[in-house]
């Protein structure tokens, strides 16, 4: 159902609850006109509306009952007790299509003659009496009871809802955020006092009641994917038909919640993908029967939320993706070298379909195959923050998979300081975090650019205070290096002097000065009170390095890029080997025995005068010397001890697994031996847990 | 120009009227964060209960070069808040009518200026604040 629709039905459905209690009362008190005028007027837009839709019956009844009403207005007469069991009976009658048109998104079957008849009888028949006969009429109170409706639904409890000008919400949005930064300074306060909020119970329910408050109110902006599939079946009947495919629906997760917003800017995006896979995706019944499918080819559409995100597949089966002519078109469009298209995986191929200019249709249709169309797909739902995925099934099929942001407005974010301010780079952005001390990062510089050689791949690297103008602050250990993609494909590293914290913002739009500065992509007021800017790092790229260079500088060859990087290692506990992916490996150490301590169950280690937490999984030697893997993402460490390096290797999952110990993404082979991947993140993430954080008065 | 209520302030040596429907409060400039790489006119982001407001240097996007301003006029535009620095505020009057802008204003105020009131003696320039915000992106003042 579309937004129109389903407004119609929500507003039919006030109006008639309402408009019966209208009639009621001015049977009771026939002086009072204008209640008749108000549910004449209610009348007359319910049948204007339907008639827009093309619903015939709610039309068709209404309109019955529009003429009794206007002949009851021109009387000025008491109402007899039929003419008002009529109209209430034909507002009943509006009431159970529009229910049904909720559920089914389409009028139902049925005849509704007898009850027309019924209403227009009423306008030969005796119109109005004496007041003395009231009631003495001896039909029927309600007609048509053998008229077909359907079973009778109950009215669904969503359309029980109240419609608001978003500048309201806005307004108790900004409201709630005082309300919090309020909160915040008179803890503050307290603490200044020598109180400990946390121990002053009013407060605390106060914090609680606030914490709901707000999540709440972030709820608001949420509707039901629901909303956005509902025209799908349609569309997807008017599309097949035209082709003249067969091809059935599937929809499931329909409950997923999502931005309105993001709902809006994915509609464009999801019916272009069904289109093109009605057009060239699914085969004709015959040549699908030919290849032992069923005649029936199969659409699904399926959403479900992970975390924050919403991961939106869109899935045919039909014959999946030609491609041959992908890569011909990719070399003939200067994507692609001639001699790099053998070392192509299908899966990199398969992406190939979001390159401007290609298409996927051997001949252009009315309706799609002109060859614009994937790559704006796939810059639409970049523009959320969000990524496309496409996975071919030589013969059986293509999913495409959009991964996009619950919400715009709130967004999770990396806070960076740099001169004396904080600002956010947007996590959907950002690949990975590095210590500008690490060894896996060499800075180098030509013609005065700024490079950072980063696992084979060289690098365009921005300093974030010459971007911003700003001055340098002395301290240069701490520097971060964030790696982030940008324009698609291509990453560019930026130096940013010191990276705070994981913050979920809230984001309000910049005004028009700030953002033609192409610079910030929007604002956030963080509980600290101090207004944050959001940089837009693709803009940031852009507009500084990018603009003649297009593609990374490439280095590393597209075979290489397909497979991660892992450093092997034996490691105490096990025989087999440990893989650990480059990717996270900030350096590795020889550790005197001595620099290890044992609080309780766990283990931390002095390395250049900071405590890094050891992930310890066997034995310790009593002295001597140990050699640990320090991990971590620039802003989590930690350490793992090992036996020995072994050596650095491409390698892929082959099967998944788990491992008491340490937590893997699975099981690799190389040269006979079985490596265990080690789940970097994962681990970071439980150590964090066991040791969290404390930095600047932030627990993390 | 038909009458009404007008908030009077000075901009360098020069009295304007703002529309006081067009003015939701006049407060004291604090917790201000400066945006890098923004235009001189735009000094920062100033917040006043939750809300931020895009703080600009009225006297600058007028021509009469930078002030230490202390107090703001916040202004609703198009959803955005903004916040136009104002060295000195007199009072809100009420003034009947406003005549045409003087001829041989500066380019800079020619931008601002809406019309002229001769309010017991003293000349007072009627200007907008969607004018102050427009002529922040191309400051003929900040230029000159």
């Amino acid at each position: 159902m579309d937004d129109l629709l389903r407004e119609f039905v929500g507003e039919t459905l006030d109006m008639m609850e309402s408009v019966a209690g209208d009639l009621v009362v001015w049977e009771a008190d026939p002086t009072d006109r204008s209640g008749l005028d108000r549910i004449f007027r209610t009348v007359h837009t319910v049948k204007g509306s339907s008639s827009f839709f093309d619903l015939p019956r709610i039309t068709a009844v209404a309109h019955a009952a529009e003429e009794l009403l206007d002949a009851l207005r021109a009387r000025r007469s008491v109402p007899a007790a039929p003419a008002v069991a009529a109209i209430l009976e034909a507002f009943e009658r509006i009431r159970q299509l529009t229910v049904a048109i909720a559920a089914d998104g389409a009028e139902p079957e049925g005849d509704d003659a007898a009850l027309i008849g019924q209403i227009l009888s009423n306008l030969r028949g005796g119109l109005a009496l004496a007041a003395g006969e009231r009631g003495v009429e001896e039909q029927p109170a309600i007609p048509g009871a053998h008229d077909q409706v359907g079973p009778v639904t109950v009215v669904p409890q969503n359309w029980r809802s109240v419609r608001l000008p978003v500048a309201l919400l806005d307004q108790l949005m900004n409201g709630v955020s005082d309300l919090v930064l309020g909160r915040n300074e008179v803890a503050a306060q307290l603490r200044a006092a020598g109180i400990d909020p946390a121990e002053l119970s009013a407060f605390e329910r106060l914090s609680t009641t606030l914490a709901q408050v707000r999540a709440a109110v972030g709820q608001m902006r949420m509707v039901p994917l629901r909303q956005l599939f509902a025209p799908l079946p349609r569309l997807v009947r008017q599309l097949s038909s035209e082709l003249g495919k067969d091809v059935r629906l599937e929809i499931e997760g329909g409950e997923v919640e999502i931005d309105r917003e993001v709902a809006e800017s994915l509609r464009d995006p999801i019916v272009h993908v069904l289109r093109n896979a009605i057009d060239h995706g699914i085969e004709s019944s015959e040549r699908r029967i030919a290849a032992g499918k069923p005649a029936q080819g199969t659409l699904r559409v399926s959403a479900r939320q992970a975390h924050n995100r919403i991961l939106i597949a869109l899935e045919d089966d039909g014959g999946g993706l030609p491609l041959e002519s992908l890569v011909s078109r990719a070399i003939a469009d200067g994507h692609v070298a001639e001699d790099e298209a053998p070392k192509l995986t299908p899966d990199r191929i398969a992406e190939f379909v979001f390159l401007p200019g290609v298409s996927t249709a051997a001949a252009v249709t009315g309706v799609s195959g002109r060859g614009v169309g994937m790559d704006v797909v796939k810059a639409n739902i970049e523009k959320l923050g969000g990524q496309t995925h496409v996975r071919n099934r030589p013969g059986a099929g293509v999913t495409v998979e959009f991964d996009v942001p619950m919400t715009l407005t709130i967004i999770s974010a990396l806070a960076v300081d740099a001169g004396g301010q904080s600002f956010a780079i947007p996590r959907s952005v950002v690949l990975e975090v590095l210590l500008a001390s690490s060894d896996a990062v060499q800075r180098q510089s030509a013609g005065g650019a700024g490079l950072l050689r980063v696992r084979g791949r060289m690098l365009p690297l921005l300093v974030l205070e010459e971007l911003l103008g700003l001055s340098k602050t002395g301290e240069e250990a701490d520097r971060a290096i964030i790696l982030c993609r940008v324009g698609g494909n291509a990453t560019v590293a930026i130096d940013v002097p010191d990276v705070r914290d994981h913050e979920e913002l809230v984001i309000k739009p910049l005004p028009p000065l700030l953002l033609t500065l192409g610079i910030y992509s929007g604002m956030s007021l963080p509980d600290s009170g101090q207004p944050m800017l959001v940089l837009d790092v693709d803009a940031i790229a852009a507009g500084s390095i990018l603009s003649d260079q297009g593609e990374e500088i490439p280095a590393a060859s597209m075979a290489e890029r397909d497979s991660e990087l892992w450093l092997t290692c034996t490691v105490h506990h096990d025989d087999r080997c440990l893989a650990v992916p480059m990717t996270w490996i900030e350096r590795l150490h020889d550790l005197p025995v001595a620099a290890l301590s044992r609080i309780g169950e766990r283990h931390v280690a002095m390395i250049d005068g900071q405590l890094v937490p050891m992930v310890v999984t066997g034995a310790i030697p009593e002295q001597g010397t140990i050699r640990v893997v320090r991990i971590g993402d620039g802003v989590r460490r930690l350490a793992i001890p090992i036996v020995d390096v072994g050596q650095m290797l491409p390698l892929d999952v082959e099967i998944p697994a788990e491992d008491a110990l340490l937590p893997l993404i699975g099981l690799a082979q190389h040269d006979g031996a079985i490596i265990q991947l080690l789940d970097a993140p994962a681990l970071l993430a439980e150590t964090e847990r066991a040791w969290p954080r404390r930095e600047k008065g932030v627990t993390v | 120009m038909s009458s009404g209520l007008y908030l009077v302030a000075g901009v360098g040596g020069t009295t304007i009227a703002l529309p006081a429907e067009t003015v939701e409060a006049v407060v004291r400039i604090t917790a201000l964060v400066p945006v890098p790489c923004a235009p001189p006119t735009i000094i920062g982001l100033a917040t006043i209960r939750s809300r931020v407001f895009t703080l600009l240097d009225t006297a600058l996007i007028a021509g009469e070069g930078t002030a230490q301003s202390q107090l703001m006029a916040i202004s609703s535009i198009e959803g955005h808040g903004y916040g136009l620095a104002l060295e000195r505020v007199e009072d809100v009057i009420a003034i009947d009518r406003f005549g045409p802008a003087p001829a041989g204003l500066t380019s800079a105020w020619a931008q601002l200026v809406d019309g002229m009131a001769d309010h017991q003696g003293r000349a007072i320039l009627l200007v907008r604040p969607e004018a102050i915000v427009a002529s922040a992106g191309t400051p003929l003042g900040a230029a000159a």
